[in-house]
């Protein structure tokens, strides 16, 4: 539990869009132990996506173009790997679960050969064993095998978000990166297929990034959460920490009327403002438009570089910078 | 699946007795009369009376449509032409496969260069090639195929006098008419294979493909260019028929002795069986490839395919 499965180092992506400059993540900073799950919340547009992609390096190019950063798996940096070598960690050591099972799955291509493709991909096995697998991968996502030869149409939304994971397991990957698993399903499938993730990682001793909207799901699940905003991680902590405490403005923007850890799933509440606009980020904090909080400090120079507040749980905040404390909201104004 | 099929072959048959009931009566109400033509302007009035009674040309209207519908559908007649003297079935014993063959050529050429063209367009986006492709096709889907096939002749027979430029002897006179009926095809094809190409490129499926960690090549050959292909094959069908359209035009061009040469006879010289046999013979050759296109289509994409299953299903038979 102490050995870190994935470093991500000072990660900037951005997109070349009809001649602006996307700034969509921008000097991320992840660590990831092993079998351990990493929330990561934040609002669409944050980041989220890139992120993962990044890291498994299946950003289209172009428009995406990684322009700084590292990303260690255990002792290799990825983006160092030659395109040979990283098509044996993709799917085989890391594995995507994508958001929008609707779409993730290959119309004209049975389900289950779906599946034994990775598994052939990544094992030297015959083509009769890599079946025999994605069959029996089937039946442990609670698919009949005997719905191996049938087609993405035929299976509702529910159903194919579990091949879509089946596809994710098959190869025992050490790393998930799990992009909003349950938000395209129905509210009463959620948490079937959620629960079914947790039990099959949980077996496997698989880390996760879990990427979700859901705090409900974050309380449920994550051992450590980190908020993103505008490409940046803004806090970072254990998930009591995060739920209990909660630091940085956007934080507590989002938790809203703070829900204690063990109440129904409950949905970010809405922040006043809009998103921040990535092709023209605000100067200092990326927050500051919306930020209640907000001062001149805030407005120049530099996004705030984070701070450890108590161990373990850190802010992007200038509030908390020790020379400015008085400047600051005192705990209990905030929660 | 074979309900769908037979169902299918019902209305094709419903279809073809519409157009025949449609041509005759078009035909009836053209004006110019078949007698006069065949026999020329010095034929006396008893000559003409007398011939156009033989042909039968005097019964009144519905006797005549009836004659005809049971020639052609319970005899399997489509009469003797006025003007050649020979059952217009002979002659498309010989000339049918002659407009085939165009046609069959000109789709696989549609086929074997417009697609590769529309991927190749695709992969190398807002490059020369595909700049100059949008270019090609653009020219050649919108300038009038005779216009083509004139210039085709006049660079290649006349000029360069590299190939033969009218009939069908030997295989080089094949080749400009083939050529002149696949351009416009394949500047279609082409840039809708690049279109749909470009769609795909961008799809979920596609990037999860690419997330399991499949060599690139996999990644098209497997999962991209099946499902962008699809939507190009349903279009074939269309083709097919633009080609058997136009086939007049290329033979007219070329006088190659085909169905639609044939035809275009029968229109001048009022030879009403001609006519109405090519008219006949083209629709039942279109509605039967557009048939075989939809199976391969259904083949192609299993939820057209459970589409067809259901349909039969739901109109009461066994599914399969
Ligand atoms: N292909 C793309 N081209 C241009 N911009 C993109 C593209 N994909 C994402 N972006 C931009 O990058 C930012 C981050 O997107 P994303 O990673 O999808 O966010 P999230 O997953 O958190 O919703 C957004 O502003 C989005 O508009
Ligand atoms: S740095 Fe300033 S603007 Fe940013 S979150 Fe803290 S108080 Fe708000
Ligand atoms: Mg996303």
């Amino acid at each position: 539990m102490n050995e870190t499965l994935l470093t991500i180092k000072n990660l900037h992506v951005q997109y070349t869009s009809g001649g602006q400059i996307v700034r969509a993540v921008n000097g991320v900073d992840i660590e990831l132990k092993k079998g351990e799950t990493l929330g990561l919340v934040g609002e669409t547009g944050a980041g989220k996506t890139t992120i993962s992609k990044a890291i498994l390096r299946i950003l289209p190019d172009p428009p995406a173009k990684v322009t700084c950063g590292e990303v260690w798996l255990n002792d290799v940096n990825l983006f160092d790997l030659p395109a040979r070598e990283m098509l044996e960690v993709r799917g085989n050591k890391i594995a995507m679960i994508f958001q929008d099972p609707m779409t993730a799955l290959n119309p004209t291509m049975t389900v289950g050969n779906q599946i034994a493709e990775v598994i052939l991909q990544h094992n030297d096995i015959s083509n009769k064993e890599a079946m025999k697998r994605a069959a029996s991968m089937l039946e442990m996502v609670g698919i009949p095998a005997m719905r191996y030869m049938e087609y993405p149409h035929q299976f509702s939304g529910g159903m194919k978000q579990r091949v879509v994971i089946a596809m994710a397991l098959a190869c025992n990957p050490e790393l998930i990166l799990a992009d909003e698993p349950t938000t395209a399903l129905d509210v009463t499938i959620q948490a079937q297929v959620l629960e079914m993730m947790i039990n099959l990682k949980q077996k496997m001793n698989t880390s996760m990034i879990l990427i979700t909207h859901d705090l409900g799901v974050v309380a449920q699940t994550c051992d450590r959460v980190a908020v993103i905003y505008a490409g940046q991680i803004v806090e970072s902590g254990t998930k009591e920490e995060i739920f209990n405490n909660p630091l940085h403005p956007y934080t507590i923007g989002l938790f809203g009327a703070l829900p204690k850890l063990n109440d129904d799933s409950k949905r970010l509440s809405p922040i006043l403002g809009l998103p921040p606009d990535p092709t023209n980020l605000p100067e200092g904090c990326s927050f500051n438009p919306r930020c209640p909080h907000a001062f001149e400090d805030c407005t120049v120079g530099q996004t705030p570089e984070m701070i450890e507040v108590t161990p373990g749980h850190f802010v992007r905040c200038i509030l908390f910078r020790k020379e400015s404390v008085h400047h600051g909201i005192s705990r209990s104004q905030t929660s | 699946m074979w309900r769908y099929i037979v169902k299918r072959l019902l209305w094709m048959v419903v279809i073809v007795v519409c157009v025949a009931l449609l041509i005759f009566t078009v035909l009836w109400f053209v004006p110019g009369d078949p007698a006069q033509i065949a026999l020329g302007s010095e034929a006396t009035a008893a000559d003409l009376e007398a011939y156009r009674e033989l042909l039968g040309l005097n019964d009144p209207f519905l006797v005549q449509m009836g004659r005809f519908m049971r020639d052609t559908f319970l005899r399997l007649d489509f009469g003797i032409s006025y003007s050649f003297k020979v059952p217009v079935i002979e002659e498309f014993a010989i000339r049918l496969p002659r407009t085939f063959l165009l046609g069959a050529f000109s789709l696989v050429l549609n086929m074997v260069i417009g697609i590769p063209l529309g991927i190749l367009a695709a992969n190398h986006r807002n490059s020369v090639i595909d700049r100059g492709l949008l270019v090609f096709a653009m020219v050649f889907s919108s300038m009038p195929q005779f216009f083509f096939a004139l210039v085709l002749v006049v660079v290649f027979a006349l000029e360069l006098n590299l190939l033969p430029p009218f009939g069908i002897a030997t295989w080089k006179h094949w080749i400009i008419p083939v050529l002149a009926a696949s351009l416009s095809g394949i500047a279609q094809i082409a840039r809708h294979t690049r279109a749909s190409v470009l769609e795909t490129i961008r799809a979920d499926f596609v990037t999860t493909a690419r997330a399991k960690g499949l060599e690139e090549r996999k990644v098209i050959y497997r999962h991209m260019l099946p499902n962008a292909l699809i939507p190009v094959i349903s279009d074939l069908g269309m083709h097919l028929s633009m080609i058997v359209g136009g086939s007049v035009v290329i033979e007219t061009v070329f006088s190659f002795p085909g169905v639609g040469l044939y035809m275009l006879y029968g229109i001048n010289a009022r030879d009403y069986p001609v006519v109405r046999g090519c008219v006949l013979i083209l629709a039942v050759f279109s509605a039967f490839v557009m048939l075989v296109v939809d199976l391969v289509y259904a083949f192609l994409d299993p939820r057209i395919k459970a589409q067809y299953v259901n349909y039969a299903a739901k109109s009461g038979g066994k599914a399969k």
